[in-house]
C-alpha cells in the first residue's frame, strides 16, 4: 500500500477514532515508513497546538455596538407594532435594515450617528407604516370617491407629513455633525456648507413648486431627491467626521471625494 | 455539546418584545465563545464586525427559535452559517478557486513534506488556519480547536461524518505544508 493511501488512518489514529484493525495495519506500517512517522509527529503536534490556541474575548466596546444594533431594531419592530396593532412576537423584521449605516469601527460619534440615524428610520417607519391611513381618513366621511379637492387636500397632508419626518431625521443629523465639526478642515468645511446650500435651494424650489402643484409627480420627487441628497451629505459628514477622530488617512479621503458629488 | 438552558424560550421571548436587559444577558453568556469561533474562521479582521451580525441576525430570527435544543447551540449554528457565508463571499470576491463543502475531491491531498506552493515563509498556526479554504477551515477550527467530534460537526456544516473526516484530514495536511514553508 502506498503511503498516501495510510495518512487519513494518521488522522484517524490521532483522533483516536480508527479501528483495531485499521490500528494494527497502520503500525505495521508505520514501523516501516519514515516519512509516516514524521507525518504521525506533525499531525499530533498540531493538533495539540490547535486545542493551546488562547481563548479570545471580545472587546467592551463590541457590546455597545450590539447594543445600538438592538435598540434600532427593538424601536423599529415596535413602531411596525404600534401600526400594524400586533403583538411583540408576530414582529417581522425590516428589510433593508438602517444598522448598515452605523460604523462598524471604533468611533466616538458612533453611538451618536446610530441615534440619528434612528431618527430617520423610525421617522419613515412610520410615515410608509400609516401612508393607507391618510387618504382613507380624508375620504371617509363625504362619499366613496374622493373629489378632485379631497384628492389634493389628502396628498398636501400625505407630503406634509413625509416633509415633516424628512426635516426631523435631518435634523437630528445636523446635531451630530455640528457636534464634530470642529475636527473638520476649513476648507472641507467650507465645501460641505456650499453643498448645503445648494441642496437646501433645491429643497426650497421643490416647496415652491409643490404649493403650486401639489399632485405634480415631478415637483414631489425632486423635493424628496433634495432631502434624501441631504441626508446623505449629512451622512457622510458624520463618516468624515469619524474617519478624522480615528486618524484613517484612506477613509477620510474617500469619504472627502464623495463630498464633492452631489 | 448541547446543554439545554432553563428558561431560554423565556429569554428569546423578552429578547423578541425589546427587552435590552435581556438581550444583554444572552450576549453577556454567549459572546465569548461565538467571538472564539468567528476569530478563528473569519481572522481578527472580520471577527467582531460578524459578530456584530450574529446577534443581529440573531434577533431578527429568534422569532424561529422554537426550544428544541438550547439558544447557545442555535447560536452556534447561526454564526458557524454566518461564518461560512462570510468566508465563501469573502473567497468569491477574491476570485479564488472555489470548494464544496462536501467535495472530497475540492483540492488535492499532499503528500508528506510536500511544500506549499503559497507559503515562502513560515506562518504561525493562526495565519496558516486563516489561509484554508472555507470547508477545511470550518472542520479544522470546529475539531481541532473547538473540540467537536465529527457527528456534531456534520449536523453543523450539513455534510456527511465521512466528509467531515476527510476534509479535516486534508486540512491538517494543508497546515502542515503551510507551516513547514
Amino acid at each position: 500500500m502506498a503511503c498516501t493511501e495510510f495518512q487519513p488512518a494518521l488522522s484517524a489514529l490521532v483522533d483516536g477514532t480508527l479501528s483495531r484493525e485499521g490500528k494494527a495495519r497502520l503500525e505495521s506500517h508505520l514501523e516501516e515508513c519514515a516519512d509516516c512517522r514524521t507525518l504521525l509527529t506533525d499531525l499530533r503536534r498540531l493538533r495539540e497546538s490547535a486545542r493551546a490556541l488562547p481563548k479570545m474575548t471580545p472587546p467592551e466596546s463590541l457590546w455597545q455596538k450590539v447594543r445600538a444594533d438592538f435598540d434600532a431594531e427593538a424601536s423599529g419592530a415596535s413602531a411596525r407594532r404600534l401600526s400594524a396593532g400586533l403583538p411583540a412576537s408576530s414582529a417581522k423584521p425590516r428589510p433593508g435594515s438602517v444598522l448598515r449605516f452605523i460604523p462598524r469601527r471604533p468611533s466616538v460619534l458612533a453611538g451618536l450617528a446610530a441615534a440619528a440615524v434612528l431618527v430617520l428610520a423610525v421617522s419613515a417607519g412610520i410615515f410608509f407604516a400609516t401612508r393607507p391611513a391618510v387618504p382613507a381618513a380624508a375620504v371617509e366621511p363625504t362619499s366613496a370617491h374622493p373629489t378632485p379637492a379631497q384628492t389634493v387636500q389628502s396628498v398636501e397632508a400625505e407630503l406634509d407629513l413625509a416633509d415633516q419626518h424628512y426635516e426631523k431625521a435631518i435634523a437630528g443629523l445636523e446635531q451630530v455633525a455640528k457636534e464634530g465639526q470642529a475636527l473638520l478642515d476649513p476648507q472641507v468645511a467650507e465645501v460641505l456648507q456650499k453643498n448645503i446650500g445648494v441642496i437646501d435651494q433645491a429643497i426650497r424650489e421643490s416647496r415652491t413648486a409643490l404649493r403650486s402643484q401639489p399632485t405634480s409627480e415631478l415637483a414631489q420627487a425632486s423635493l424628496f431627491d433634495a432631502l434624501q441628497r441631504k441626508i446623505g451629505l449629512l451622512r457622510d459628514t458624520i463618516s468624515l467626521i469619524n474617519e478624522m477622530r480615528k486618524g484613517d488617512q484612506a477613509g477620510t479621503a474617500k469619504v472627502v471625494g464623495s463630498l464633492g458629488k452631489i | 455539546m448541547s446543554d439545554i438552558g432553563i428558561g431560554d424560550r423565556e429569554l428569546a421571548t423578552r429578547c423578541l418584545a425589546g427587552d435590552r436587559e435581556a438581550f444583554e444577558g444572552l450576549y453577556r453568556q454567549h459572546a465569548s465563545r461565538l467571538y472564539n469561533l468567528t476569530y478563528r474562521m473569519a481572522g481578527q479582521a472580520d471577527a467582531e464586525d460578524l459578530l456584530q451580525d450574529v446577534f443581529l441576525q440573531a434577533y431578527r430570527k429568534l422569532g424561529t427559535y422554537k426550544g428544541d435544543s438550547s439558544l447557545g447551540t442555535w447560536l452556534y449554528r447561526l454564526t458557524v452559517n454566518l461564518c461560512l457565508d462570510h468566508l465563501r463571499s469573502r473567497q468569491g470576491k477574491m476570485a479564488k478557486v472555489t470548494d464544496s463543502l462536501d467535495d472530497d475531491d475540492a483540492a488535492p491531498v499532499m503528500s508528506p513534506g510536500r511544500p506549499a506552493e503559497a507559503a515562502a515563509a513560515r506562518l504561525d498556526l493562526e495565519q496558516a488556519i486563516e489561509a484554508l479554504p472555507p470547508s477545511y477551515r470550518s472542520a479544522f477550527v470546529l475539531h481541532d480547536v473547538e473540540g467537536y467530534q465529527h457527528d456534531e460537526i456534520a449536523k453543523l456544516l450539513g455534510i456527511a461524518e465521512g466528509s467531515s473526516k476527510s476534509l479535516l484530514h486534508k486540512a491538517r495536511l494543508r497546515l502542515r505544508n503551510l507551516l513547514q514553508g
